[in-house]
């Protein structure tokens, strides 16, 4: 990381009584030091890599209390991570981005919830669901339930949250099974405040050591065990997650005077439901409700006794639950049907069956479940008025528009390393033709986005290489893969790179290595260079390639776009078969400008001499064709009204964003594309042969005119 | 300060709607500070994900004064239409957008933001002008807005060498629903380290913009009436200050002379066209276009506005470079044989094309050319470039442009005395040249082939009814640049196939798809 999370560290070392105010994500990430964990490990990604981030700058306080962090190369080795948990009673935790992350845990999870854990184990997920999200949309809940693993899905609310962080951790101790918590996107960066108790120093870490190794074959995957294991789970476990959960009132219970009906719905969804209510008038300021609620901050198992006792005597009740398929909604019927319970059930009869549940969806739900089953004492009509009225206004907002706003999707930042990249592929394909482009997952899946749409298919992460094995062959022209340096080392380079040089894939793979895992807050990977620990690791791309066999590599600098042109043109015609690898080289403009930035600063305040680069348009010039905007994308390359008064089309523009990265001109070069562009360097501290030189241009050449 | 602290009968809701990078996490960080430390409950959340990459992202706060029952009240997570009393953009769209989604109620929301543009990736690549229509914005916030605060926060930001958060928070705390007080915010500003004193400034200067009532809104500059040599009074009165526009850029283009003929041509515009009001306008566009292509941009035009005295003043201007601070300027050409035979004789320039046509295409051979126009002999050879514009009449490519400009005009002449709309479409057809390279030989292709699929036939027939698909040729020739959107829609208006069917189809059966769709259209 380029970035300093001082200010977050500082808060992780809270004591006892003191408040702690900040995010939902560094909530738990202190809640896990109150928790005595030994160990802690993930993978980043949005919502949660500030857990990553915090710890890694945080080594002080781990090497206090004997916490060993590490920094995995992916999701499956953050799972793996917690086997030392399954022989030692090592409390532990692991986080990551999900379901994505914890489709490639899961091979660990199934076998870390088969052996069942001595230590406590907590999955932090951050379920990027909705608005916001980055990835495709699932739930978690079914890993759980596959898995016999309990999910926790906590109401927004800080000191909740950490309470149940260190019930977790009871929980699975208790029942000998993993636990998953997670945590929506908004729930991760919700600002709050909760009273902190001191870290705990772990049982075993670092600085209690283990003299003797356990083993005990009933905790080996491996028949018969695995037997064992799974009769284990419904014997035992099970039962103890249900007494655990019950016994300790995990799940929250409210009364309400309208006591014929009810809602049960996901801990982490209560605030936008109690929204709803308020807004229909049926709960107030402090989220008092009318209705009897049922807080399920356990979504997996569900208590049955505590399931049926909520209903019995009620006419109806409502489950809100976010997206499908809907797992606890099915659990309850079969709850009641079991129990004999004859409360009618809604859910995804009023509520939608897919998409995020924000306050407008909830808010119509309810009201269509309250005219439904019209509860004594609650004025329908007032209450179906309300999402009619927010109806009327958006659409009445909708005609005052007269035409939707237009959209505005994420896309590569200003003087990104990677945009001149799918320049260069667009430029190659006027020669090529259309090529077939595998896509992977990272900041350049943007490309896929206008202007450049380039990507047929996104697979998954790391996987672009391994996507293009069967259209490849079938495909006219050879298809070109993108990869990250995140996906590569990820799994790249194991799936992707070793599959394709074993089956003698006649192709072409673009890396792009712009030094750290950018998209999800520029993380050290092995080949940043150096670790979290500053230390120099000494991995590159290109070694772990040779080693791999690869005969055809270029290392290209990606802001040379006739060079990388060239360059896709030989990988696409070149005789030789097999893997052609294009290294597409410059630093994450973020993490390069976050440096700089500061360096600049201190020499300008030295009086050094600093070169400043700018792009720039001119104005008379450019016609307003706008085909390098069309190349290029970056967000300071953008238009303005003309100045002419004859040209009724506005004009292209570089604002004061500009970081110089030479793109612009590159691309009018590389394109043929005008000669309106140019670049100015202002010469900040200027020498004396700067200045000589100056005065005399000055002199034969003119003095600028306003 | 109690005058302004929210009520606890319910929690003040604030959406705030900003692009990756504008600066919001920060915003909302100051507000809780300052909230914190007022001992107001405060709640904030934002879904910052990939949108941080410049896409357009929301983060929403509630605050509250603590209950004196001592119970934590209920803070929402999402910002809910109709339920929102503060809503802050930093550009205009995104107010549209807060708008849209039904943020911004007449009975409580107070909606602050800056009138300037960030414009979204499709507003930008579109060929011609594909911004949103901003007054419609200015109309929905006024009409939808409790209370509006419309300003350009972005220019004052600049002053003040911030971004617009420090001028938008100024203009909340101006509000006197808001929160928290001015004091507190300094604090929060100054407690949160980031560019303290230009974040003050900005602060203050946002509370300024917001409390000063709001100016009008700057009209579009209209063309400065400049007296101008030539006499206009037999040109109609409405298309007069195109014409002072257009004489002055022919005759610093080429000469008077060349002005002269400019104004015979549109003389004759004008003939056909009328002095209908609508006839007016035909004239009006034709004078606009027919300037603006009898101007077209070649290697002399620009080496002469790459080297004035006012371009090195702009481009100081635009870098920001101070007094005495050196602007050393580069550069990029990339001149091909087009250029090339815009200095050579005819002869050479023949022998080359047909060449370079059998070694793969003219496009292909190109000459980068990076040339630093600051220093002497950089500029010299800028001027000596400029200088053979005097003998741009013996060019190929000047014979090239006058005889396609004739063409063009022929169809605005027999055309406007058919129906003045048919004339205006086919005279707005100009907006389609321009651009340079490929873009240009593109431009010339796509209006090459609305001539063939129905200017031609349109003037052929002296058919009105053309007027709207050629109107509809234009907009999908700018739509993109590949002529994709223009294919598509004039294989669905029946005229040109696209590319890889156009041998295949007959020709008798093209005509009358075209002619029976066409009908069905007008």
């Amino acid at each position: 990381m380029e970035r300093s999370f001082a200010k977050e560290v500082q808060s992780l070392k809270l004591g006892d009584g003191e408040i702690f105010h900040g995010e939902g994500i560094l909530a738990i990430t202190k809640a896990l030091l109150q928790s005595g964990v030994s160990y802690v490990g993930g993978y980043q990604g949005a919502p949660v890599s500030h857990l990553i981030d915090v710890m890694a700058d945080a080594r002080d306080i781990l090497d206090e209390l004997g916490v060993h962090f590490e920094a995995c190369a992916n999701e499956a080795s953050a799972a793996a991570l917690c086997g030392a948990s399954i022989n030692y009673p090592m409390r532990g935790a692991a986080v990551w981005k999900s379901t994505v992350g914890t489709n490639v845990a899961s091979d660990a999870l199934s076998n870390l919830a088969s052996a069942g854990v001595k230590g406590g184990v907590l999955i932090v997920l951050g379920e990027d669901y909705g608005e916001g999200a980055s990835i495709i949309q699932e739930r978690s809940h079914a890993f759980a339930m596959k898995s016999q693993m309990w999910l926790l899905d906590p109401r927004p609310h800080l000191p909740t949250v950490v309470d149940l962080v260190e019930h977790a951790y009871e929980l699975s101790e208790r029942s000998n099974t993993p636990v998953m918590m997670e945590f929506r996107i908004r729930a991760c960066h919700m600002h709050g405040r909760f009273t902190a108790r001191d870290n705990k120093a772990p049982a075993v870490s670092r600085n209690k050591l283990i003299e003797d190794p356990d083993f005990d074959y009933g905790r080996i995957c491996l028949p018969p065990s695995t037997y064992v294991q799974e009769q284990h789970k419904i014997s035992h476990r099970f039962p103890a997650a249900l007494e655990y959960i019950r016994e300790h009132r995990l799940n929250e219970y409210f009364d309400g005077p309208l006591d014929d009906v009810g809602i049960v719905m996901q801990g982490g969804l209560y605030n936008s439901v109690l929204r709803a209510l308020q807004q229909l008038g049926l709960a107030d300021t402090g989220g008092k409700a009318k209705l009897p609620l049922a807080v399920l901050n356990v979504t997996y198992p569900l208590v049955p006794e505590e399931i049926s006792g909520f209903c019995a005597g009620k006419r109806a009740v409502l489950v809100v639950e976010e997206g499908q398929p809907a797992y606890i909604e099915q659990n309850i019927e079969s709850i009641l049907r079991r129990t004999d319970v004859q409360t009618r059930v809604h859910g995804k009869d009023v509520l939608p069956m897919a998409g995020e549940y924000v306050g407008e969806v909830l808010l119509n739900g309810l009201s269509k479940f309250l005219e439904r089953v019209s509860p004594g004492g609650v004025d329908i009509a007032a209450v179906t008025r309300v999402p009619r009225d927010i109806a009327a206004i958006k659409k009445e907002a909708a005609d005052a528009l007269g035409a939707p706003v237009p959209t505005r999707p994420p896309t590569f930042c200003t003087g990104c390393p990677e945009r001149p990249v799918f320049s260069a592929i667009k430029l190659a394909q006027k020669d090529t033709g259309k090529l077939h482009v595998a896509a992977d997952i990272g900041c350049h899946t943007f490309s896929t986005l206008a202007p450049f749409n380039i990507g047929n298919s996104v697979l998954g992460y790391g996987l672009g290489l391994s996507s293009a094995a069967a259209v490849g062959p079938a495909m006219d022209r050879r298809v070109v893969s993108i990869m990250g340096d995140g996906g590569f080392w990820h799994n790249g380079l194991t799936s992707g790179v070793s599959g394709a040089m074993f089956n003698e894939t006649d192709g072409v793979l673009v890396i792009m290595n712009n030094g750290y895992t950018s998209a999800t807050g520029q993380q050290f990977i092995p080949s940043t260079g150096k670790n979290f620990k500053q230390h120099e690791t000494g991995m590159t791309i290109k070694r772990a390639l040779e080693g791999m066999g690869v005969k055809w590599i270029r290392t290209v600098t990606t802001y040379r776009v006739s060079k990388m042109v060239r360059t896709l043109r030989e990988a696409l015609s070149t005789r030789q078969g097999g893997l052609k690898v294009i290294i597409a080289e410059s630093e994450c403009q973020l993490a390069r400008q976050r440096r700089l930035k500061p360096q600049v600063r201190d020499k300008l305040k030295r009086g050094e001499r600093v070169v400043r680069t700018k792009f720039g348009v001119d104005e008379d010039l450019c016609t307003g064709d706008h085909s390098c905007i069309r190349l290029s994308g970056c967000p300071s390359l953008t238009v303005k009204p003309s100045p002419d008064p004859l040209r009724a089309d506005p004009i292209a523009h570089v604002n004061e964003g500009c970081v110089g990265c030479g793109l612009c001109g590159e691309v009018a070069d590389a394109a043929v594309l005008c000669p309106s562009f140019y670049r100015a360097e202002v010469v900040q501290n200027p020498g004396w042969l700067d200045r000589l030189l100056h005065r005399l241009r000055q002199r034969v050449i003119g003095a600028p005119a306003a | 300060m109690s005058a302004r602290r929210p009520g606890v009968d319910r929690s003040l809701t604030l959406v705030f709607a900003a692009l990756g990078g504008e600066g919001g996490g920060l915003l909302s960080d100051w507000i809780i500070d300052a909230c914190t430390a007022s001992g107001l409950l405060v709640q904030a959340t934002s879904i910052p994900g990939v949108a941080q990459r410049t896409g357009s992202t929301t983060y929403y706060m509630e605050f509250m004064r603590a209950p004196e029952s001592g119970d934590e009240p209920l803070f929402g997570l999402y910002p809910a239409p109709g339920y929102v009393d503060m809503a802050v953009a930093t550009d205009l769209v995104e107010a549209a957008r807060l708008i849209e989604k039904g943020y911004v109620t007449p009975d409580r929301t107070t909606l602050i933001a800056s009138t300037h543009r960030v414009y979204a990736m499709s507003e930008k690549t579109a060929m011609g002008d594909g911004a949103f229509h901003a007054p419609r914005i200015h109309d929905a916030a006024r009409r939808f807005a409790r209370h509006l605060v419309l300003r350009d926060f972005s220019i004052a930001a600049r002053e003040h060498g911030t971004m617009a958060n420090a001028l938008l928070l100024g203009a909340m705390v101006a509000d006197e629903r808001f929160p928290v007080g001015e004091e507190a915010l300094e604090a929060a500003i100054r407690g949160r380290g980031v560019a303290v004193e230009a974040n003050l400034r900005g602060l203050a200067a946002g509370r300024r913009l917001a409390e000063e009532p709001e100016s009008a809104p700057s009209a579009p500059e209209a063309a400065v009436a400049r007296a101008s040599s030539d006499d206009l009074s037999s040109f109609p009165e409405g298309a007069r200050d195109v014409l002072d526009a257009a004489i002055a850029r022919l005759a610093d283009y080429q000469d008077d002379d060349y002005a002269r003929l400019y104004l015979e041509r549109v003389a004759a515009v004008d003939r056909a066209a009328g002095r209908t009001p609508d006839g007016v306008t035909v004239t009006r566009e034709a004078a606009r276009y027919l300037a603006l292509w009898m101007t077209y941009e070649d290697v002399m035009r620009v080496a002469d506005l790459k080297s004035r005295a006012t371009r090195r003043g702009r481009i100081r201007r635009e870098a920001a470079a101070k007094d005495g601070e050196p602007v050393r300027v580069t550069e990029f050409f990339k001149p091909g044989i087009d250029e090339f035979s815009t200095i050579a004789p005819r002869f050479l320039t023949r022998w080359l094309t047909a060449l370079a046509e059998r070694r793969g295409g003219v496009e292909r051979f190109h000459v980068p050319l990076h040339i630093r126009s600051d220093t002497i002999l950089g500029h010299a050879a800028l001027r000596f470039v400029a200088s053979l514009g005097r003998r741009r009449r013996r060019t190929s490519r000047f014979s090239q442009e006058q005889r396609a400009i004739e063409r063009w005009l022929a169809a605005i002449d027999r055309a406007a005395p058919v129906s003045s709309a048919l004339g205006l479409a086919i005279a707005r057809c100009g907006q389609i040249v321009k651009g340079y390279g490929d873009t240009r030989i593109r431009a010339m292709r796509n209006l090459e082939a609305i001539y063939s699929a129905l200017i031609d036939p349109a003037v052929e027939r002296r058919d009105a009814r053309f007027a709207e698909p050629i109107d509809g040729a234009r907009l999908a020739a700018l739509a993109d640049d590949e002529g994709k959107a223009l294919r598509a829609y004039l294989a669905a208006a029946g005229g040109m196939p696209s590319e890889s069917d156009a041998a295949a189809r007959n020709a008798d059966t093209d005509q009358q798809d075209k002619t029976t769709r066409l009908g069905g259209n007008a």
